[in-house]
């Protein structure tokens, strides 16, 4: 077991992903820690480097004297240190039980990769009775309402104790501004949940229509749709007509089929030999 | 006299880092000077000369680095001074 070499691969990776940077190592390997710790060749290396560089910050350290040095020689308690602080801040910006948190601080977002893989699948089931039977597509809706609170009360448990008083639908609209642009991306999700066919996520994506009527009942969507989707047969039906053409095989033309009168633009060559006959 | 000297400009910082070059300072610099001298220049963003002989002054230097190093610097400076050809004619 080489803890050396695992600080090494773990620092090198995070200062390459950018979860560290430089100063936030400098900021536990401080100038008394590579003083106390540091070998004197490796001073001089570093004396060297900053008096000729132009600019002396935490990069002409880190770069310097190499992060492979710095594991070596430095006190493992401090090294870990250092990692553990880095996990913390990578990963505080992922937890889901400080709503309030995480937006006030946008650079925990970007630099978290576990808030950028977990935040769209908490936030893709929209807001219970938000909009209850005006929308469109309600009846996609109408089956992840149910995973939504799921999943909010497993991972807001404050969250799911308020949701009697009602207080669940407050906090769910405040996730709303993020959600549609994330169905508009064509998920995977959201693709299975427009229906059959796999042109319909572009419907939302133009400009939001009206509704074609009032808010209609569980009966009346039925006589309400034809005229919704007479837009949608239109379009599909176009690019049919292109699709067939393409796939047919070309039909073989004889001289029967062709009225040469008509057609004076093709008339040239031997078509046109033969006209003169 | 090495304080003299950089008083009077017989030699500037930058000469007697010539002598006392950072392997000499690394060596013999207590790890005490050496943070602060790595420190300063980070909250300044630049390591000079100027700025390594203000945080490492010539007191501290007389104290930690070899005489012959900075008699070597000073005997330099009075060479380029044209004093050191007097006697030798």
């Amino acid at each position: 077991m080489s803890i050396t070499l695992f600080f090494v691969d773990a620092f090198t990776s995070a200062l390459e992903r950018g979860i560290a940077t430089p100063d936030a190592l400098i900021r536990h390997i401080t100038p008394d820690v590579l003083a106390a710790h540091l070998p004197r060749t490796l001073w001089a290396r570093l004396l060297t480097a900053c008096l000729g560089a132009a600019r002396v910050d935490a990069s002409t350290i880190v770069d310097t004297v190499g992060v492979r040095n710095l594991c070596e020689h430095l006190p493992k308690p401090l090294l870990w240190g250092c990692l553990a602080d880095l996990a913390a801040t990578a990963l505080g910006g992922a937890r889901p039980s400080t709503p309030a948190a995480s937006p006030a601080s946008p650079t925990k977002a970007t630099t978290s990769f576990a808030a950028a893989a977990s935040a769209p699948e908490t936030l893709l089931p929209p807001p219970p009775m938000a909009k209850p039977a005006g929308t469109a597509p309600g009846a996609a809706h109408a089956e992840s309402t149910g995973t939504h609170s799921v999943i909010t009360s497993a991972t807001n448990p404050s969250a799911a104790g308020a949701a009697d008083s009602g207080s669940i639908f407050d906090a769910a609209r405040t996730r709303t501004p993020t959600r549609p642009p994330a169905r508009g991306l064509g998920t995977s999700r959201s693709l299975s949940a427009a229906g059959a066919s796999s042109r319909r996520p572009q419907v939302p994506a133009t400009p939001p229509t009206p509704p074609p009527g009032p808010t209609p009942a569980a009966g009346v969507p039925a006589p309400a749709r034809p005229p919704a989707r007479r837009d949608d047969l239109d379009f599909e039906v176009e690019t049919d007509i292109h699709t067939d053409w393409k796939d047919k095989e070309p039909i073989p033309v004889t001289d029967e089929m062709v009225d040469w009168p008509s057609a004076e633009e093709t008339a040239n060559g031997d078509a046109l030999d033969r006209l003169k006959r | 006299m090495l304080e003299s000297g950089l008083e009077h400009k017989i030699f500037a910082p930058s000469d007697v880092l010539a002598h006392a070059t950072p392997d000499v300072l690394a060596n013999h610099l207590p790890p005490e000077l050496l943070s602060k001298v790595l420190a300063s220049s980070l909250a300044a963003g630049a390591m000079t000369p100027e700025r390594v002989l203000e945080t490492v002054t010539p007191m501290e230097m007389s104290k930690h680095v070899p005489h012959e190093v900075l008699w070597a610097c000073i005997a330099a400076a009075a060479a380029r001074a044209g004093v050191t050809t007097a006697g030798k004619s």
